[in-house]
């Protein structure tokens, strides 16, 4: 037998798992060769002071326990399949229900599991209370599919000398600019069929009583709304166009669109907000007038807040944007009669003791037809630069 | 079941390195092989079929345990190199009787729990167990000629590390 050999049966030699003829063949080699008996001494002497470490006994406290589980075999482990416990086979189905619903809980309860809930139900609560249609859009799907009565159905007039001139389907402005309270009913069937918009004028119309309404009426709902207003107000319905002007009226991907000449008519058919009580509320009724480029609405304020009778120094801000807005609308006698009574300085000193000279005769010059305002005093001007009040002049300063 | 008992109460004790997680898998174990026993192969020896358990409980605890950092008992300390367990006082009248063994045990229990893995449980099973290098085999899943080549290195190592007692193994000799 060679070292090799010995030395890979030198652990089988000492762990006693040769045969008694090869352990004799080992023996042999290592009384023959230090070198291998040397390395099986230090193999033995490792193995003896391994042999001193004690082993620790197990604890006694588990094996009542385990010997009973021995002898029953009915065991059950822990729902996570981990045996923290032992437990009776009955307490054992108790408890695999309580995990299977603790893991529905836990899966339940995770994060991501809320977040997503939370996300989906912000995403219906969306689809169910966003408007995905515009108003526009509300409107001309309602009138996509007007109720029209035609006119053999309406009833003729009875008593002639009652009736209204007839009003023509070709000109619904005429109508439009109807005193308010006739808006609904002048305007033509279709606007009066159509859209929320139209049944709210008609609901204005019907409070406002039935003798002041004329003109065509072509709306099956408008024609019912007023049935019970009586024979005279129907004898004045003389013509149904609207049929005609619905199947004119454009569409987009199959919606009817209202024309922006009616969709204009029927905001100027709306009731007015109340007149302003106020001059404050007149000047910004004014103001929000002029965003829109109302020119007329914008007059009409101005001179309501100066009719209200603002203090001095607005009423000089006012009468200069009034005196503005006449010039821009054209009406020049009317923004020298502004200028003559409100911004002259022998009609009001006091609001132009802080005005900058220049700035009255720059805007009259720019609107070209308004003399130039007669010149101040030269000792005005050092005066005020004197002044060391610099921002309550430039405050009074309209322009 | 009883006779295996302390071996692999021991065997787990040197991988998990606290009595107490042995003791807990050492039930957990034992409660496998119960509800396992129809699975139980009779070609297989019931000490192999017990070892596979219990080892492989092991591996199970070790890599759960990756996130813990609660010291153990037995665990050594980094400079000392003795364990958290031999700084507690000891019940017996003869824990200090003889203060090499007790020594030595202390640098028994480091070398050993110091060695790899692999080579640390086929040394344990074949020196305190005593599986046969077959056994182990199949326990561990492994060739024979590779778990006696684990063991060698194994008894290499413990020889390196317990050197100074050298002279002390020539008396037990």
């Amino acid at each position: 037998m060679d070292c090799e050999t010995c030395n890979d049966l030198l652990l089988d030699l000492h762990y006693d798992e040769l045969d008694a003829a090869r352990a004799a063949e080992v023996r042999a080699h290592l009384a023959g060769c230090d070198d291998c008996r040397a390395a099986s001494e230090r193999l033995g002497r490792t193995r003896a002071l391994a042999a001193k470490l004690s082993l620790p006994d197990a604890p006694t406290h588990s094996a009542p326990v385990m010997a009973a589980l021995a002898s029953t075999s009915q065991v059950a482990t822990a729902v996570s399949g981990r045996v923290s416990a032992v437990i009776p086979i009955e307490r054992a189905r108790e408890v695999k229900a309580a995990g299977w619903l603790q893991r529905v809980g836990e899966l339940a309860m995770r994060r991501q599991v809320a977040m997503v809930a939370i996300s989906l139900l912000m995403v219906g609560l969306g689809l169910r209370y966003l408007p995905f249609r515009s108003p526009t859009q509300s409107v001309t799907t309602e009138m996509s599919q007007p109720e029209v009565i035609p006119a053999t159905e309406l009833t003729p007039p009875p008593a002639p000398s009652a009736t209204p001139p007839p009003a023509q389907s070709t000109a619904p402005s005429m109508r439009a600019r109807a005193p308010l309270a006739r808006a609904p009913a002048s305007s033509d069937g279709r606007a009066a069929s159509r859209a929320p918009l139209a049944d709210g004028l008609r609901g204005v119309a019907a409070g406002t009583g039935a003798g002041d309404l004329a003109g065509p009426r072509a709306g099956r709902a408008a024609a019912m709304d007023n049935a019970d207003l009586g024979r005279s107000r129907e004898a004045e319905i003389v013509e149904a166009p609207a049929p005609v002007a619905a199947a004119q009226a454009p569409s987009y991907n199959g919606i009817a669109q209202i024309p922006a000449d009616e969709e204009r008519q029927l905001q100027q058919a709306m009731p007015p907000a109340p007149a302003p009580t106020t001059w404050s509320a007149a000047r910004n009724s004014a103001e929000s007038a002029s965003s829109r480029g109302d020119l007329a609405a914008t007059i009409a304020s101005y001179q309501r807040a100066l009719a209200l009778d603002p203090p001095p120094a607005e009423r000089h801000a006012i009468a200069l944007s009034l005196h503005r807005a006449l010039i821009s609308a054209g009406r020049a006698d009317e923004a020298n009669r502004v200028r003559a009574q409100y911004l002259t300085q022998a009609a009001d000193p006091s609001a132009l003791a802080g005005q900058v000279p220049t700035s009255v005769p720059r805007t009259q010059t720019s609107a070209g037809s308004v003399q130039p305002s007669a010149p101040r005093p030269a000792s005005t001007r050092p005066a005020r630069r004197s002044n060391s009040n610099v921002n309550s002049d430039f405050n009074q300063s309209a322009y | 079941m009883r006779r295996h008992r302390t071996p692999i109460f021991h065997f787990i004790l040197r991988s998990v390195k606290n009595p107490a997680t042995a003791d807990e898998i050492l039930q957990d174990a034992w409660l496998r092989m119960i509800q396992g026993a129809r699975e139980f192969q009779r070609a297989s020896r019931f000490t192999t079929w017990a070892y596979t358990v219990a080892r492989n409980l092991c591996i199970d605890h070790a890599r759960k345990a990756v996130h813990r950092r609660h010291p153990s008992l037995d665990q050594p300390r980094e400079e000392e190199g003795a364990t958290l367990g031999d700084s507690i006082a000891a019940n017996d009248a003869g824990a200090d009787r003889n203060a090499i063994g007790h020594q030595l045990q202390r640098s028994l229990v480091v070398a050993i729990e110091s060695l790899p893995n692999d080579q640390r449980e086929v040394f344990v099973m074949r020196e305190y167990s005593n599986l046969s290098f077959k056994e182990i085999a199949d326990v561990v899943g492994a060739p024979e000629n590779t778990v006696k080549s684990r063991m060698r290195y194994a008894l290499e190592r413990l020889q390196s590390s317990l050197v100074e007692y050298e002279d002390y193994a020539r008396t037990l000799g």
